[in-house]
């Protein structure tokens, strides 16, 4: 100003103004006075309204930052693996478990999270986990296998009594923005991903204030040199506030804004905080309506293993996916991700985090990427979460699911289940062929469970493995026919007059209803057998027989034994309840057969076990029930008779099939027209109930034997189902009964006989057995003298 | 005469500074992180040992001798309930160690996890039935030590344990 003002006094005047040169200067003096007044004022206001303004800014991006939550979504597991001496499992299956849980099958000493298959075992390092009953910790292991048996387990410690390997995730309930990730504390955080983001990203991160013009300009000029947009000008501060608070468009306003409040965070929260928030926040890649966010979910997305177990070059394509995730998605581009996983690594190298041997080393490395197993498991069992979703309902809304992070730990077990899916559509083929060609396709469902728990082990809902329409398994509900039978025949053997060898009437029958109708069952042969023992007429699932014991022992105490059992809904005491009709869904099915599994113990179903934090701090536990609705001895007795369904009665025909899982307990059901086929059996480990029919309620043309019970008896063989045992309850007594029914003593023929057991309290006279008695002969010539 | 682009540029530093300067310093907010991860509890959800667990019976609130301490816990030096070196006696020994902290809904967990292992223990069952006992959740009890008495086979103190915890139960739900 000094010098404009000198400068303007030496020049010479342009005009002559002879008048009032004085007076015009003047007035010039104060109109630059007014100018300054005027721009001081205006940089004043405007200055303090910057202020003002950055003020706010900061204000708002200090308290968005520290609020910073995000919606987790709720993860659901399978039932972990237990590892011991003597568990049920062949080496295929230790191996299916490792592959599903993304373990990385190795050469050399397995390091966390990898196995090696020898011939002396399977050498395996577990990753630990934090269970709701306590901590697993990560361990080498070497498991010895020998068929369908652990033969040994041992760390370098000595024999292992007992170890668990962290459990499969099967589902994710996303939140409604359709993000989901893994968030990591800046502990969990490899030093060496650190160090790729830095160097390809902003590599002079821990020098700058959240901006940083040196690194525009020397991006500029590492740009132009490498001839490619390798690197970006702006700080990982002012991309985690533009992910985090603004909007895509690229207006000046906006970098303005983005500028200052980077500054701001920079200025509030330490580089680590920012650091960490990036590595959760960034967008890595989508599948579907699924965003993935952070390099924790990334690395189980792209490598289908956790973070924590990859190496360098896995690392380094990650840190190159964050500029532009769909770009260098390795999936897809596999050449453009290995190009710029490989120019991070040069940055690296470069900025010396990386000497050169691990450099080339991580140069020359296979991308790995496998959309393993991990990706695909997920959500791939939607039977099974169905039910999953209504047990949570009771005590979790759905936002809670979505977006607390709620670790849900449910009884699917991955072998069943794979099983299941694995024989399903193949056995109903074969049992379809045999059918009348129909253009609708049979279709099918299936329950297992675990049968001293309730636990659910394995659902399908259709056919077809991962179907997720209509759910048949939870919703078809179709009369169960001969099914209901073992519930008819428990009430008789708990009444006092009744035993396996009461003898039953198979004989025509008009029932007048309550409606003046009268009712005219028959067997499913047509015809009619004359007297039969109570076991015999369980075994070969007569019709005539158990309506004659039904009626005789009251409607009403079946009624009263299904609700026993586990089934909630009313049902009606008409008399064709004796003949299964009443409709359940497979799943109700299998309550009741569960609680005649569990001895008597009635513990319902459940498919979730217990509920965590995101943490892992213990919620909720769902622990076992067991309310006893049967006493033991009576279904000792109804067991017994079971057998013989295989033996001799409506299931012989897979005896052959099943020859080492036998004993088992199990019950054919078939309903009028052949419109549903079900099988319903047990032993001593799993229950299972299949049921097939079409959705449109035509007839199938299978009987409970010629469908369900094929396909039972196939997933059963597969799953290595073991042999029913139950232990006789102390007043159970054995005695001998003639082969052949006779209610006459006189005529009964002792000359072939058969061992029953028998309540001692309920024992019949005992001259009626055949030990106590002479022989027939002798019995016959008695009576003529 | 203050120039117009020193002014500016003051002012900027200034309403950065400005925007700042009522704020702690970096060691101030934990990291958003830590928040993210430690997802509220459910209203509906109950953390176990919230609510005071007793320790007992309520028919014996004083210290004593309550019929649990008398009849079910296996006294130092007996011999043990399973089988050692098995992974139910290993789980078994954990079970213990949780009820002598009070942590029962663990002890129940863990006695769960053993009997899917060994479902026909009737030690276990039993134990589960003590625990239920314990938690004054008397209809469970019973079920469990039923169910301990339908599978003790020969065991004579599981029977004998089982049968008393049935009659005390029974008892303690009746009133």
């Amino acid at each position: 100003m000094y010098r404009k003002w000198h400068n303007a006094a030496r020049m010479p005047p342009r005009r002559k103004t002879s008048s009032k040169p004085r007076k015009s200067r003047a007035r010039r003096k104060a109109r630059g006075w007014r100018l300054g007044r005027v721009f001081f004022l205006l940089f004043f206001w405007v200055g303090l309204a910057g202020a003002l303004w950055s003020t706010w800014i900061g204000y708002q991006v200090r308290q968005q930052f520290e609020s910073l939550q995000w919606a987790l979504p709720g993860r659901i597991y399978a039932r972990p693996l237990e590892l011991y001496v003597g568990a049920h499992l062949s080496r295929q299956d230790l191996l299916f478990y490792l592959e599903r849980s993304g373990y990385q099958a190795v050469r050399g000493a397995p390091r966390v999270g990898q196995y090696r298959d020898t011939d002396a075992g399977v050498e395996l390092h577990t990753r630990g986990f934090r269970f709701w009953d306590g901590e697993e910790p990560a361990r080498a292991l070497r498991v010895g296998l020998s068929g369908q048996r652990v033969t040994e387990l041992h760390s370098s410690a000595g024999a292992v009594t007992l170890a668990r390997l962290d459990p499969v995730e099967i589902a994710q309930i996303n939140p409604e923005t359709g993000e989901d990730r893994i968030p990591l504390r800046r502990d969990e955080i490899p030093e060496a991903l650190v160090q790729a983001i830095v160097a390809v990203e902003d590599q002079r991160f821990y020098k700058h204030y959240g901006v940083d013009p040196l690194g525009i300009a020397r991006a500029l000029v590492t740009n132009v040199l490498r001839g490619e947009i390798s690197q970006g000008g702006s700080t990982l501060t002012q991309q985690l506030v533009k992910n985090l608070y603004l909007t895509r468009e690229r207006t000046l306003r906006r970098k303005v804004e983005e500028a200052v409040m980077a500054v701001a965070l920079e200025l509030q929260f330490s580089k680590d905080t920012i650091l960490t928030a990036y590595i959760n926040e960034v967008f890595l890649g989508q599948e579907g309506s699924r965003a993935i966010h952070g390099f924790a979910l990334a690395a189980e997305y792209y490598f289908g293993r956790p973070l924590s177990e990859l190496a360098l070059p896995e690392l380094a394509m990650l840190a190159g996916l964050a500029r532009g995730a769909s770009w260098y998605n390795p999936l897809r581009n596999p050449e453009r991700a290995m190009e710029r996983r490989n120019t991070v690594l040069a940055l690296m190298h470069d900025q010396g985090y990386i000497e050169a041997a691990s450099y080339q080393q991580a140069k020359d490395a296979a991308l790995g990427v496998s959309r393993g197993s991990l990706a695909t498991v997920r959500n791939g069992y939607p039977a099974f979460l169905e039910q999953v979703y209504q047990d949570l309902a009771r005590d979790y809304d759905r936002q809670a699911l979505r977006s607390e992070g709620l670790r849900i730990f449910t009884t699917l077990d991955l072998k069943v289940q794979h099983t299941l899916e694995a024989t399903l559509e193949k056995s109903v083929s074969a049992v379809e062929r045999s059918t009348r060609g129909s253009p609708a396709a049979l279709e099918a469902a299936v329950v297992i469970t675990d049968a001293s728990t309730g636990e659910v082990r394995g659902l399908a809902g259709s056919r077809k493995p991962g179907y997720t329409g209509f759910n048949r398994a939870l919703h078809a509900i179709r009369p169960i026919g001969s099914l209901i039978k073992p519930a008819v025949y428990l009430a008789a053997l708990e009444s006092p007059n009744l035993h396996l060898a009461s003898v039953l009437a198979d004989e025509s029958v008009s029932i007048k209803l309550a409606n003046g109708d009268y009712w005219e069952p028959e067997n499913y042969d047509k015809f009619v057998e004359g007297d039969v023992y109570l076991f015999d007429a369980l075994q070969r699932s007569l019709n005539l027989a158990t309506v004659d014991l039904g009626m005789k022992l009251g409607v009403a105490k079946v009624v009263d034994m299904l609700a026993r059992l586990g089934h909630d809904k009313r049902v009606n005491a008409y008399p064709s309840l004796l003949l299964g009709a009443v409709e359940m869904a497979p799943i109700e099915v299998a309550e009741l057969y569960q609680t005649l599994a569990s001895n008597g113990f009635r513990s319902g179903l459940r498919s979730v076990e217990a509920v965590t934090s995101a943490t892992g701090e213990p919620l909720e536990y769902y622990g076992i029930r067991s309310k006893q609705a049967v006493d033991a001895s009576s279904l000792f007795l109804l067991e017994q008779a079971m057998y013989g369904v295989f033996d001799n009665g409506t299931a012989k025909s897979v005896a052959g099939k099943l020859g080492a899982h036998l004993p088992l307990v199990g019950k054919t059901g078939t309903t009028n027209d052949l419109r549903d086929s079900w099988f319903a059996g047990y032993g001593d480990d799993l229950v299972g109930v299949v049921w097939l029919g079409y959705d449109d309620n035509r007839s199938s043309g299978l009987t409970g034997a010629s469908g369900a019970l094929q396909i039972w008896a196939e997933l059963m063989k597969n799953l290595d189902i073991q042999p029913r045992q139950t232990l006789p309850p102390a007043d159970i007594v054995w005695e001998k009964v003639p082969r052949h029914a006779e209610r006459d003593a006189t005529w009964r023929d002792c000359s072939t006989t058969r061992n029953l057991p028998f309540r001692e309290n309920t024992l019949p006279d005992p001259g009626w057995f055949c030990e106590a008695s002479d022989s027939f002969f002798e019995r016959v010539m008695d009576r003529f003298q | 005469m203050i120039k117009p682009v020193q002014t500016l540029a003051v002012l900027l530093l200034l309403s950065i500074v400005a925007g700042c300067a009522n704020l702690p310093g970096r060691d101030g907010p934990p990291a958003p992180v830590v928040d993210a991860r430690e997802a509220p509890v459910p209203a509906s959800s109950r953390q176990p040992g919230q609510a005071p667990l007793p320790e007992l019976g309520p028919q014996q609130p004083e210290p004593g001798p309550t019929p649990l301490q008398r009849a079910p816990l296996p006294e130092a030096g007996s011999q043990p309930e399973l089988p050692v070196d098995t992974p139910a006696a290993a789980l078994l020994d954990e079970v213990d160690a949780a009820m002598e902290v009070g942590d029962l809904e663990r002890a129940a967990a863990l006695s769960e996890r053993a009997l899917r292992i060994a479902p026909r223990e009737a030690v276990l069952w039993h134990r589960l039935a003590e625990i239920r006992y314990r938690q004054q959740r008397y209809d469970e009890a019973l079920g469990f030590a039923q169910r301990a008495e339908s599978l003790a086979g020969s065991n004579a103190r599981v029977l004998r344990d089982s049968q008393r915890l049935q009659e005390l139960s029974a008892a303690a739900a009746a009133r």
